[in-house]
């Protein structure tokens, strides 16, 4: 774990039984297990710094799993999501692996699945917690660049030489060449390939599948 | 008596008793004025039959000319009867050919009064006595009227109408009794015919129309009452088909139930295994907490109760068992719907309301079928209620007393409401508005509740939704 901070598994199901009896065996092997008996009282007491995952049930009255896992998704904290059904429904097994869930498992399967299942997910929110810290650093470094800076980035990764940036931005050649030196020196890049990955990272473009480079909309200035 | 008093009696005796046994099966049932047809027929024939007898013991001519008069109207009814019989009953045949024979008989029947002494003599000259059947008999001598001619055509022409349509019935569908039908009745018109021959020769004392007529009435209550027969035949076939269809309705049902109850089922049977397992990883530990594994076995027993009772709901609704009518507690019931309905409507976010007063009398009722109805009812309600946001999706049930001895129990939603192009086939079998479903649900419905002697309704409300009403018989007595 990253800093030590404790990770919880969320147990979201609507039946006490079986609440009962998954945070029992989940406490028994050593996870930290909180237990919801609604979508809606665990969707209102999450934390936007809570760690861990979701186990929840498919079937649930009210908001149900699948209305579950979207509302995760688009709120600051998206966990991770392990379903948990009553019957092998492919089709919504199919819509929550397309949605991101991490895995689908029959309630009625011995625990050892939903154990992997649940350290699978745990693992992810690790790794796309760091990610998202990253991006946000490497946003805010971009947000400290200068109007002219960004300038001259974006057309730095749009492939001009130095000459043409100073033509379209009309300024001189040295200039050109001193606002690069220096927008890479506060990004802490060394090459212009560093710099491209860099702005995939922050946002500001994307790559697609041969590698070209393309910026993103509204990022040029 | 002697035998022809005795005959003709019997005839006219016979022709009456089926007028009055049709003439009530028609008042009662207003099936087809085939039946009032045939009670007129028979009604004329017993009145040719005394006609008939009471000339052969005429004393004078004019009473003999008096009477062959009147036999006329009852003949004229008769074949009026019998014209449009044929084109009414068997289905077949020509009506305007009725329709001619009818115009003409009236022609007949307007001479007989305007021209006396009657239709078939122009002139009674005397009278005449005749040996039959050992009896001492009168017939008439005269010279016949110039509209015997008329008459004897309408009897042809009516031979033809009966011909032309029993081999048309009999073309048609192909059942022997059209056949047998007109073989009656050419029988009953051909009868007399020659039998005039006789009478002009002095052999018989009368052409005995009323026993060519009584042929024709047996032929028309021979059809009439294969008809009947077939009505209830077909009754009882009705019967079993429901029966069936209410069956094949619950099998059908039972796809959607046993995925509710296969969902229901794994709760119970989830939450013991991973109790289970749970208790297996506390005995690896060192110091097992035995106040939880005691607090394990016995959530352990308890899911196992449910999951017996989940099974014993489930085998109760597979069993197919007829119609079994007994007084049933309205509140009782609804609090059983309220159970059979919960895990299927959970699970679509939907609840159901209650309105039932505690002091509803009982009603007579199958509850097993009854349940059926209102599931059934429930359902449709729940996908009407489809695309309703979460809060709103209620269903409700409300029993109200109903004057003058019933209790009507509806449900209601205000979700899409009934389509208005479905409205008036609501009931019908596969009138449906489902897009995979086959709308058989109300059909069933309606047949349960049929069965029951009661009424169902279905309409939209004025602020949104619709409401089912089903309206059944209270029991007297005492009210909870």
């Amino acid at each position: 774990m990253m800093n030590g901070a404790a990770q919880t598994v969320f147990v979201v199901d609507d039946d006490p039984s079986y609440l009962d009896g998954v945070t029992r065996v989940l406490r028994t092997a050593g996870f930290g297990v909180a237990g919801f008996r609604s979508a809606e009282e665990f969707v209102s007491e999450l934390e936007p710094e809570a760690r861990g995952c979701v186990v929840a049930d498919l079937c649930m009255p009210g908001m149900d799993g699948m209305d579950l896992q979207e509302t995760i998704n688009r709120s600051q904290n998206p966990l991770p999501v392990v379903f948990l059904t009553g019957q092998g429904d492919v089709h919504a097994s199919v819509r929550a692996m397309r949605n991101g869930a991490e895995d689908f498992i029959l309630k009625t399967a011995p625990s050892t699945e939903l154990l992997a299942a649940i350290q699978r997910a745990l693992a992810r929110d690790e790794r796309e917690r760091t990610k998202r810290l990253h991006q946000q650093s490497v946003v805010a470094a971009f947000a400290a660049l200068s109007p002219r800076q960004m300038q001259v980035l974006t057309r730095v990764l749009a492939g001009l030489l130095n000459k043409q940036i100073a033509a379209e931005l009309d300024i001189t050649d040295r200039s050109v060449k001193r606002h690069r030196h220096s927008l890479m020196m506060k990004l802490g890049v060394g090459s212009v390939a560093e710099l491209a990955r860099l702005a995939v990272e922050g946002g500001l473009a994307s790559a697609d599948v041969e590698g070209e480079f393309s910026a993103s909309p509204g990022a040029l200035p | 008596m002697s035998g022809v008093t005795i005959l003709l009696s019997m005839a006219a005796a016979t022709s009456l008793t089926l007028a009055g046994v049709h003439l009530l099966t028609w008042f009662r049932l207003r099936r087809s004025s085939a039946e009032v047809l045939f009670a007129l027929a028979a009604i004329s024939a017993a009145a040719t039959a005394m006609l008939e007898l009471a000339a052969m013991h005429a004393s004078t001519p004019a009473e003999l000319g008096t009477l062959i008069q009147r036999e006329h109207v009852a003949v004229y009814v008769l074949v009026v009867a019998l014209a449009w019989f044929v084109p009414l009953h068997l289905r077949a045949g020509l009506p305007w050919l009725a329709g001619l024979i009818t115009a003409l008989r009236t022609l007949v029947l307007v001479a007989n009064f305007a021209s006396p002494p009657n239709a078939t003599f122009s002139e009674i000259t005397g009278l005449q006595t005749v040996t039959f059947l050992g009896e001492q008999l009168t017939t008439p001598v005269g010279s016949p009227s110039a509209w015997r001619v008329v008459s004897q055509a309408t009897a042809a022409l009516l031979l033809i109408h009966v011909g032309i349509a029993s081999v048309s019935a009999w073309r048609k569908r192909r059942e022997r009794r059209s056949l047998v039908f007109g073989g009656l009745v050419a029988a009953g018109i051909l009868l007399p015919s020659s039998l005039a021959e006789l009478l002009a020769r002095g052999s018989v004392p009368s052409a005995f129309i009323s026993l060519g007529f009584s042929l024709i009435v047996v032929a028309m209550a021979y059809e009439l009452s294969l008809d009947l027969v077939r009505g209830s035949t077909l009754d009882r076939e009705l019967h079993e088909s429901k029966e069936r269809l209410i069956h094949a309705q619950r099998v059908a049902s039972i796809e959607s139930f046993s995925a509710a109850f296969a969902h229901e089922i794994t709760q119970p049977l989830g939450a013991i295994l991973r109790n289970a397992e749970a208790a297996t990883m506390m005995l690896e530990q060192n110091q097992p907490d035995l106040e939880e594994l005691r607090a394990i076995f016995s959530d352990i027993r308890r899911d196992d109760d449910r999951a017996t009772q989940i099974l014993a709901r489930m085998r109760e609704f597979l069993k197919r068992q007829a119609l079994k009518l007994e007084p049933i507690d309205v509140n009782d019931f609804a609090r059983s719907l309220e159970e059979l309905l919960g895990v299927l409507l959970r699970r679509h976010g939907a609840r159901l309301r209650l309105d039932v007063p505690s002091d509803l009398p009982r009603v007579i009722g199958d509850q097993f079928h009854l349940q059926q109805v209102f599931v059934n009812l429930a359902m449709n309600s729940l996908e009407a209620l489809e695309g309703r946001p979460n809060g709103e999706r209620e269903i409700l049930l409300r029993a109200a007393r109903r004057e003058p001895a019933m209790v009507e129990v509806s449900v209601m939603d205000r979700g899409r409401g009934i389509p208005v192009e479905l409205m008036p086939r609501l009931f019908e079998s596969f009138a449906t508005s489902k897009k995979d479903g086959i709308g058989m649900g109300l059909a069933i419905s309606r047949a349960i509740v049929q069965l029951h002697a009661g009424e169902i309704t279905g309409r939209n409300n004025a602020d949104g939704g619709a409401t089912f009403s089903v309206t059944l018989k209270a029991v007297e007595g005492r009210a909870r």
